[in-house]
């Protein structure tokens, strides 16, 4: 077993771009925004850097797309390379930077993430390959393409799948489903630079339009254009930084299957593992969480990663989130903080960037102060990609 | 016939049996000659051993839907006229899953453990696709 960097890696900067709807930035321009802020941030320079991680873009004609950020930003890195895993990237992302870090392969690593799928800047060229529905029709064809694209289903149709299973399983109802983005978009409410600032009830999430049954519109991401950073480097490192370092304590991943066909079980997940692995590695648990920012893309998985994440027992999740007053800031368990995919952006895959950003903010005091969760020191961040397949966890804390 | 708008399959060297079989209104899905698993969806090697010794056999036919969703915002134009459609996860007897649509059947009436049976609808001279519907539902035409 290889040495644990428990502690000893640090999140010293963080930035990001304009967001939501930036209709004359292309994603290039989002990526060094976002960078630029985040060197800002740690008052390190850009020749400091010796590593460079980006992930996540749906155009899949940028190849090569961590070196042509690189480029971009005129670093040339001995540590790069671009990764895939949806949702679950971007904590990938950070754990990589620690395992290239504690092996000397690099000093400080950039981990930046951005895209425009909201004003599809720079798409023209991709544009012209799908019927007009955007980025659903784009998402949708991740499925196997003999197999499953000819049946219609989408990204969204998934997770309804999972949001069926759980409620016929457990019992779970559609005022539980809609809880969740209730509480979401209430601490998003509270978000300055939140897409989505108006507060929800039940009753308005569930007759907003049905997309994929079970699931409504309120209940699903928003699409949005923007994208953020972060460095990452040495505790070492990070003492004559600017800012209050926020240490990587505990890191797990796990992939299972991608493909519909192939999932065992929609609503247990990989997150068991994931996060099993996290607390081991911080020698923590769930009763030391200060706030979690679960992978919110729909309203479905927070209630699965409460049970997954050991918060409550399987099956309870719908219970759980009933009322709200135990997810919300001020509650048990403070989730989404920031309001996540449901609310504050979600640039598709680059979306999972912002909960970390949110957590590093939330460890270092710098909410406004009735987002503030009172005396955070410890913080859960998951991640999420495909259909269910891939699976990241990170455990934050500032000692 | 109206022009097939909906995404159709293109066979290829690991899954054209498959294809072959559903135009005889056949549901093959592939068995392990070395460790004896059952898979679908189809590829050129077992996933639980690798072996390539892989024959075609075939399925019942009938199933259980473990999931599904009523599909409202159709990912394309070309699914828009039949919204809302079933999405749903089909449970083969043999141990398999597949995706497919529960069809000649109200989307609101289809609940999670309900009897399916395959119906293959021709899209193409090619290509007949697999779909399930309820055991005790109508007699349909295959057409959908």
């Amino acid at each position: 077993m290889g040495k644990s960097w428990s502690g000893e890696i640090a999140i010293v900067g963080i930035g990001e771009s304009e967001i939501g709807t930036v209709p004359d930035k292309n994603p290039m321009q989002l990526h060094t925004q976002a960078a630029r802020a985040a060197l800002e941030d740690c008052g390190l320079d850009k020749g400091d850097v010796d590593g460079v991680l980006t992930g996540g873009i749906a155009n899949p004609l940028e190849l090569m797309h961590s070196v042509l950020v690189s480029e971009y930003l005129g670093i040339q890195p001995r540590f790069t390379t671009s990764m895939h895993l949806g949702g679950a990237t971007q904590i990938q992302m950070v754990i990589s930077a620690a395992n290239a870090i504690q092996a000397g392969m690099a000093e400080v690593v950039l981990i930046v993430s951005a895209d425009s799928i909201r004003s599809f800047v720079g798409y023209e060229m991709l544009l012209g390959m799908f019927s007009g529905a955007g980025v659903t029709e784009m998402f949708s064809r991740i499925g196997h393409p003999q197999f499953e694209v000819p049946y219609g289903p989408t990204l969204i149709s998934t997770y309804a799948l999972a949001a069926a299973r759980h409620m016929h399983e457990y019992g779970t109802t559609v005022e539980q489903l809609a809880q969740v983005a209730v509480t979401i978009r209430k601490h998003a409410a509270m978000h300055p630079d939140a897409q989505k600032r108006k507060e929800v009830t039940i009753d308005e999430v569930l007759s907003s339009k049905m997309i994929s049954r079970p699931l409504t519109k309120d209940m699903c991401s928003i699409i949005s254009d923007g994208g953020a950073a972060l460095i990452v480097t040495s505790a070492e490192r990070a003492r004559d930084l600017k800012k209050k370092p926020v240490l990587l304590l505990g890191g797990g991943a796990r992939t299972m299957r991608e493909r519909l066909s192939l999932v065992d079980d929609l609503i247990r997940t990989a997150a068991v593992d994931s996060g099993r692995q996290a607390y081991e590695m911080s020698g923590l648990g769930p009763k030391d969480m200060d706030f979690a920012e679960f992978y919110d893309c729909f309203s479905i998985t927070p209630i699965i990663f409460l049970e997954d994440f050991g918060f409550c027992e399987k099956g309870e999740g719908g219970k759980f989130v009933e009322g709200g007053e135990r997810i919300e800031i001020g509650g048990e368990i403070p989730i989404v903080t920031h309001g996540g995919c449901h609310a504050h952006c979600h640039p598709g895959v680059p979306s999972g960037i912002f909960h970390i950003t949110e957590a590093v903010k939330q460890l270092r005091g710098e909410v406004e102060e009735r987002r503030q969760v009172k005396g955070a020191r410890v913080g859960l961040i998951n991640g999420l990609g495909g259909h269910f397949s891939s699976h990241t966890t990170l455990i934050v804390g500032t000692e | 016939m109206e022009t097939y708008e909906k995404p159709i399959p293109k066979p290829d060297r690991e899954t054209r049996p498959f294809w072959e079989g559903a135009k005889q209104q056949k549901l093959l899905i592939q068995h392990c000659l070395d460790c004896g698993a059952y898979q679908f969806y189809p590829q050129a090697h077992c996933r639980g051993c690798l072996s390539d010794r892989l024959d075609w056999v075939e399925s019942k036919g009938t199933g259980c839907v473990y999931s599904y969703s009523v599909v409202h915002r159709a990912p394309s134009t070309a699914f828009d006229k039949d919204a809302p459609y079933t999405v749903a996860l089909i449970d083969l007897p043999e141990g398999c899953r597949m995706l497919s649509n529960v069809v000649e059947v109200d989307p609101e009436e289809v609940r999670i453990g309900m009897e399916v049976e395959v119906v293959f609808g021709e899209i193409t001279p090619e290509i007949s696709l697999p779909k399930f519907r309820p055991v005790q539902g109508r007699t349909g035409s295959g057409r959908f």
